[in-house]
Order: C-alpha cells, then structure tokens, then sequence
C-alpha cells in the first residue's frame, strides 16, 4: 500500500486519538496488513513523544516563579490619578508653587498693553557748525542703524538743496544744517 | 533723621551724575585708492554708501578709549590736527559730547548701538573721519 496524504492524514489522527471508532477500526486493519504503515505509525509516535518530552523540558527549565508577583508589583506601583493628586496637594510646595504659576500666567495675559520702547534713537545731532571763514556748510546723514554722519559741503545752492540725495520724510535722511538760532545752549540742555 | 536719606540719595545722584562717561574714538582714513576696508569698518562704509559717500578705502588709523568727565576737555591727536571732546553738563539720558575738529564744532547725543561720524579734513587724498561711539 502506498501512503498518499489522506492516508497519512488518518494516521496522524489515529496516533492523535481523533478518530471515530470505525475509522480507527479499519486503520487499525491497515496497519495489521501493512508493515510499511506500521513503521509511519511509529514514526509518528515516537515524533509525538519527542515534541511533547522537549516542550516539557522547556517549561521545566523557565523560571516562572514569582511572575505573577512581579506582574502586581509593577501594576501597583503607579498610584492612581486621585492618589497622586492627594499625594501633591500634601506637598506644601506644590500648591504654592503652583498657584503662583497660575497668578503669574494671569498677571501675563491680563496686564495692560505695554507699550513697545521706541526703536533706538541713534546718534542724535545737536548742533554743527562750521568755521565762519570757510565755505563749507554741515550736512548731517543719518543712515537705517542710527548711525549719523556730519559731512562739510560747500553752501547750498539758490534752492537750499545740498548734494545729498531726498529720501522718505520718515525714513534715514538728509537732517538740515542746525540754524545756529535754533541751537540750544549747553545752559539749556 | 527724616533728611539722612535724602541727603544720600543726592549724593548718590551726584556721584552718578559725576561718573565719567567712555567713549570709543577712531580716527578712520576714507580715499579712493585701493579696495580696502578695515576690519570692523563694513558697517561704516556701508553706511556711508547708502549715504552717497563712496569711498573705496576704509583704514583705520587709530583707535582709542577716551574717559570724559563733564566739563573737561578731551584731546584726541589726528594726524596735523586735534580734535577736542568735551562732555555736555545736564541731566541727559544719554551722554551728550561736544566735538571741536578743526573747521567743525558739533554736538552730538550718543548712544552705544550707533555711531557719529564726523569729517575732520582732508588727508593724504582722502577724508579723515573722527567715529564716535558710546562704550556700554
């Protein structure tokens, strides 16, 4: 006889103990006629046995002791949300600190508006002069950094214009020649 | 009792007003020779570009830290000539000096993020420039 899949798939349920009696009958019968089947048999069973003999072994060597201990231990060590929170509010720090952090955030968000600090002023000429006997007049520059530059041109023309170029009123510029009437003394600074 | 410590506070104040005021001063040489730029001018000479003075070179000839005290005259040595510095007395937020440079008088309020440039004259085909600048 020869063994195709279904005959081996009765056999392993013959060695499992999974067959109805008929089932098991006629296996049984094979086996009896052929020694072929009657090796698989073994084969099978002796397979089984060896599975189960190593499984065992692999268990008998894991020590599980304790586990379960271990398991509740780690689970009980996180205290619940109302715990931890009793636990903080027994802390004298933590209240206090905290509300200070609350009346602080409060203090941020409902201030009054300050106002921003005006943006650096820069150097701010006070006067500029020059030697009565020259021809040169003062022009001062101021650039975008604040930085002023005091430069002597010659007198302006008909027009007043100096040689620098006109930019924005409120951008960095052309400051006029300080007229010597409108300087202030150091008296009156 | 009562006036102990306002008499403090006024000498206190006066001290402070008193405290001399430090001053960066460079002396800067600008001309139109060869490319060249001093380090720690870029900021100067892009200034004076923007400004419509074009200088090509920017080398700085000297550099000094000047302690002014109210009232008292300050000389600064630039080449052929002096430049004198003088603190303005007041109550100024802001240290306000008087520059004498021969044919400019000038007197500017510093501060200590920006500069003033003053021309002191002509030099060797270029401009002297007297920088200015409030130490913190």
């Amino acid at each position: 006889m020869s063994l195709n899949p279904t005959h081996l798939q009765l056999l392993s349920a013959y060695v499992d103990g999974e067959l109805t009696a008929a089932e098991r009958e006629a296996v049984e019968r094979a086996l009896s006629a052929d020694p072929r089947m009657r090796e698989v048999e073994r084969s099978m069973r002796s397979l089984g046995s060896a599975m189960r003999a190593l499984s065992e072994a692999e268990v008998a060597k894991a020590d599980l002791s304790g586990l379960a201990g271990k398991v509740m231990a780690r689970v009980s060590r996180r205290p619940g949300a109302l715990q931890r929170f009793g636990d903080a509010w027994r802390r004298p720090w933590l209240p206090v600190g905290g509300l200070v952090a609350v009346a602080a955030a409060a203090l941020f968000m409902l201030r009054a508006p300050v106002v921003a600090p005006a943006a650096v002023q820069g150097v701010v000429v006070q006067s500029a002069t020059a030697d009565a006997q020259t021809e040169l007049r003062p022009v001062v520059l101021k650039t975008e950094t604040g930085d002023a530059i005091i430069w002597l041109v010659d007198k302006p023309d008909a027009s007043g214009n100096h040689r620098a170029t006109q930019l924005q009123p409120d951008k960095p510029g052309v400051q006029a020649p300080v007229p010597p009437q409108q300087r202030r003394t150091a008296g009156e600074l | 009792m009562t006036a102990l410590p306002g008499v403090a506070v006024l000498g206190l104040v006066a001290v402070l007003a008193a405290s001399p005021v430090k001053v960066h001063v460079q002396v800067v040489h600008a001309s139109n020779g060869a490319p060249h730029v001093d380090p720690g001018l870029e900021k100067m000479r892009q200034g004076f570009e923007k400004a419509g003075l074009s200088f090509t070179s920017y080398r700085r000839l000297s550099e000094q830290t000047v302690s002014l005290s109210t009232g008292k005259p300050t000389d600064v040595a630039l080449p052929g000539k002096t430049a004198t510095l003088t603190l303005q007395p007041g109550d100024h937020p802001r240290p306000q000096v008087a520059v004498s440079v021969a044919p400019l008088q000038t007197t500017v309020e510093l501060g200590t993020d920006a500069s003033a440039f003053l021309q002191a004259g002509p030099h060797e085909n270029g401009q002297l420039v007297l920088v200015l600048t409030a130490k913190k």
